[in-house]
């Protein structure tokens, strides 16, 4: 028996996993082309800290995916790799302090939830961005790895 | 904010700061979660093995609607569904899957994968496994802020913690 779930048709490239839920599952994925749609609007408010939180999940989830795609708008605000080495735990850059608590905060869910977080830097919204992303973004990167959509290599590519 | 996020409102930091995005991610979970169907109880199951592994214990307490037929005998033995007798073929399948999707996602071998396919299809295994992800976001968000279950723990809705 074929160990994956049969995925729509492409030219090559790397396979959406919406698009592999939305052949399957289409009434789950209507819903999460909106989560998506929603959480893109809150990454558009600071596209930095959001992408930073992104890679540190993706280290997390192993997608290699994840882990080597970069957005644009976070590219524009100064995303470089010294600062992906940042959010995969390297030494780097100085990040703002903000940002620097929202790792810690993905690190404490990621890592050690129950574990007493401090985030004096952040806001009530801001702790509800990146509570709201980390819980989005590894499920999509879990099932990218899971559906067996992920692959083994790849570039730095930008979208 | 000041003081831990333990400290924080629960799920109703979220759903007060980001009332869009969170009745997104309500109506996500509530469609593999609360839909009425066959799979419910199996589902329940695999949501209550991820909280007890990450101990979450009041995300644990909680109980899904959709679940009719799940006894509490059951569901408070999941952590023993290896060798159970409570548990069915197929509810070992999605649990197997289930721990190892929330432990190692690039460790699943092709034969817990096809278990969960042979009993359930495609569409079950694309399920189950939104579900999983889902699930483990939800657990750690819950010992993250703090989140403290409902007097009564039978909710029809992920809208239902946020309260």
């Amino acid at each position: 028996m074929n160990p994956h779930v049969p995925v729509p048709s492409h030219e090559g490239g790397f396979v959406d996993v919406t698009d592999v839920i939305a052949l399957h599952a289409p009434d789950v994925a209507e819903r999460r082309v909106a989560l998506q749609r929603d959480m893109a609007a809150i990454a558009a408010g600071n596209p930095l800290r959001h992408e930073l939180v992104r890679l540190r999940v993706a280290e997390s989830s192993g997608c290699v995916y994840c882990r080597n795609v970069r957005y644009r708008p976070a590219i524009d605000a100064g995303l470089d790799e010294a600062l992906v080495g940042r959010a995969r735990g390297e030494d780097g850059p100085t990040l703002s302090p903000g940002d620097e608590q929202a790792l810690a905060v993905a690190d404490a869910f990621l890592t050690d939830p129950s574990r007493a977080v401090e985030a004096p830097g952040l806001d009530a919204a801001e702790v509800a961005d990146v509570v709201l992303g980390l819980v989005s973004r590894l499920t999509g990167g879990k099932a990218v790895v899971a559906l067996g959509l992920a692959p083994e290599d790849m570039e730095v590519t930008v979208i | 904010m000041n003081g831990s996020l333990a400290n924080a409102s629960g799920f109703g930091l979220l759903s007060t700061q980001k009332p869009e995005a969170w009745d997104s991610l309500v109506a996500m979970v509530d469609t593999v979660w609360q839909q009425q169907s066959e799979d419910a109880g199996t589902m329940e199951l695999c949501r209550l093995r991820i909280a007890g592994l990450l101990g979450a214990t009041e995300f644990a307490r909680i109980r899904s609607a959709a679940a009719v037929g799940l006894s509490e005998e059951k569901a408070l033995a999941v952590a023993r569904y290896p060798s159970s007798d409570l548990f069915t073929a197929t509810e070992r399948a999605w649990l197997a899957y289930s721990e190892q999707l929330l432990m190692d996602a690039t460790g699943i071998d092709d034969a817990t994968r096809v278990a969960v396919l042979t009993a359930s299809g495609d569409a079950g295994l694309v399920r189950l496994t939104v579900a999983v992800g889902l699930f483990e976001g939800l657990a750690r968000a819950s010992l993250l802020l703090g989140f403290r279950a409902p007097d009564n723990p039978r909710v029809t809705s992920l809208a239902a913690l946020a309260n």
